[in-house]
């Protein structure tokens, strides 16, 4: 038993160790060639697509307006821009302050809705409603709390541009806005930059594989409505729509130059709902697709439906098993001072223990190597401070996701069994 | 419990080396990249 447990320990090492090498690999090849390529955003738009960027906001006054402002402002052709921000279900004064912009000198005479609605199914009852309203040929969703760079649009099109008949959607890339806050948003901000930097950007360079995130992201409007929509069920409603798109054999593209700065949790109670809404929003994905993995999906899905429950099964009982056994062991360590004759059930045949402890170590120190090459890409972020603070992350933040994934697993069973349903959570902003 | 000793442990140090390699690589490649963003951006240069 305790042999069994000790080499599905070490067999989940490796495997994590090598899925990391693989896509660090990856990502370094696509951070070289990125370097090297070069850009002209003054160019000539005029053959570019119509494109409807939605908003969905509820409650959202603190940043709102801000945020229709930077979609305004965008660097793209405001004849082939509409705008529609959906006032979902607000309380507060969300619509008020858009129409408030909507009447400014600049803004008067561009293609923008307010688009108040009363209706059910959160933010892809939102999307869903709206896109009947969507006329542009791409669709392009930022959350209400989203700053997209100047030239964000026009590169997510560019990219598009590149292929138009494979890329189905084509996903930016987002970076914590708050990251200075304090200390959990300085962790997050290392979390946002790694998987930005080092997955997405090997996931892509390796494998042509992409998942659009909640926010700045465009997508074909024909095959957003060939899909049906947003799902209403689905808690990760983007990780829902990505398996749709590929499972059509098309792909998502990375554009990795289409910035959008957006808003972190900066209090842990707020974080603790989020992650736990995305950790039951992946176990959903992983059950609805599991079964991908042996219908002759295309091999793309399948591929990442592996990732998914690599991930979230595997590493995650591998975790529990690893942290079980060291419980175990320290706590047969004191009794052996008062008992000698008390022995740990799991006591490792010669020299296991080490290669298992190298296995660890190993793992620690490509993830505080990932962290650091993320950083080295990202200008101004490879600094002393986050070095110190991806040492820790390891065992302070990190640790965080096996609390949320059993929180996730808890409610996902209690749901089943009694029936209720989840909630869709909105992450509250800071003003 | 040794039955399967005499083949993993040999495993263990196989595998142990490979990923060692991979990742002694891998560090080098961050740090000449590392140094060539620096070079690229830092001390006022401006970047192409």
């Amino acid at each position: 038993m305790s042999d069994g447990l000790m080499l599905f320990v070490m067999l989940s090492i490796w495997a994590a160790v090598l899925q990391s090498i693989v896509f660090m690999a990856g990502a370094i090849r696509f951070l070289m060639k990125e370097r090297k390529e070069k850009w002209d955003a003054s160019q000539d738009m005029s053959h570019f697509p119509t494109v409807t960027v939605l908003i969905p906001a509820h409650n959202e006054e603190l940043v709102i307006a801000a945020t229709a402002e930077n979609v305004l402002n965008l660097n793209y052709p405001p004849e082939k821009l509409q705008l529609i921000v959906i006032a979902d279900n607000c309380s507060d004064t969300t619509a008020n302050r858009l129409y408030r912009l909507k009447k400014m000198a600049p803004y008067q005479d561009r293609n923008f809705t307010v688009f108040e609605r009363k209706g059910t199914g959160g933010k892809s009852g939102a999307l869903n409603d709206a896109l009947e309203q969507a006329t542009g040929e791409w669709i392009c969703i930022f959350d209400a709390d989203a700053a997209p760079e100047r030239n964000t649009l026009f590169f997510l099109i560019t990219k598009a541009l590149e292929d138009p008949e494979r890329y189905g959607a084509v996903f930016g890339r987002n970076k914590a806005r708050n990251r200075g806050q304090n200390l959990l948003s300085q962790f997050i901000n290392l979390e946002l930059v790694t998987v930005q930097r080092i997955y997405h950007t090997g996931m892509w360079q390796l494998f042509r594989i992409g998942t659009i995130p909640g926010t700045n992201f465009i997508i074909k409007s024909d095959l957003i409505r060939e899909i049906g929509g947003w799902d209403v069920n689905a808690l990760t409603e983007d990780t829902a729509v990505s398996f749709e798109i590929m499972q059509r054999g098309k792909l998502i593209a990375l554009a990795s130059r289409a910035e959008a700065y957006q808003q972190e949790p900066e209090d842990l109670n707020v974080y603790i709902k989020q992650r736990t809404r995305w950790a039951q929003g992946n176990f959903y994905v992983i059950m609805t697709n599991i079964k991908h993995l042996f219908n002759g999906s295309p091999w793309r899905v399948q591929l990442l439906v592996l990732y998914y429950a690599m991930g979230y099964l595997w590493f995650m009982l591998a975790i529990l098993a690893s942290d079980f056994i060291l419980v175990i062991n320290l706590i047969f360590v004191v009794l052996s001072l008062f008992d000698s004759s008390l022995t740990s059930p799991f006591r490792f045949a010669e020299d296991l223990y080490v290669y298992l402890m190298m296995s660890g170590a190993l793992m620690y120190y490509l993830y505080v190597l990932q962290i650091n090459l993320a950083l080295a890409s990202d200008i101004g972020q490879s600094t002393t401070r986050n070095f110190i603070l991806s040492c820790l992350s390891y065992f302070t933040y990190s640790q965080l996701f096996i609390v949320l994934s059993l929180k996730a697993v808890w409610n996902l069973t209690v749901n089943k069994l009694t029936g209720r349903k989840t909630k869709w959570y909105k992450t509250q902003r800071f003003g | 419990m040794t039955s399967y000793i005499e083949w993993f442990l040999p495993l263990c140090s196989g595998v142990n080396l490979f990923l060692m390699t991979c990742v002694l690589v891998l560090t080098g490649m961050t740090l000449w990249f590392r140094a060539a963003v620096n070079r690229s951006y830092d001390r006022g240069k401006s970047h192409e």
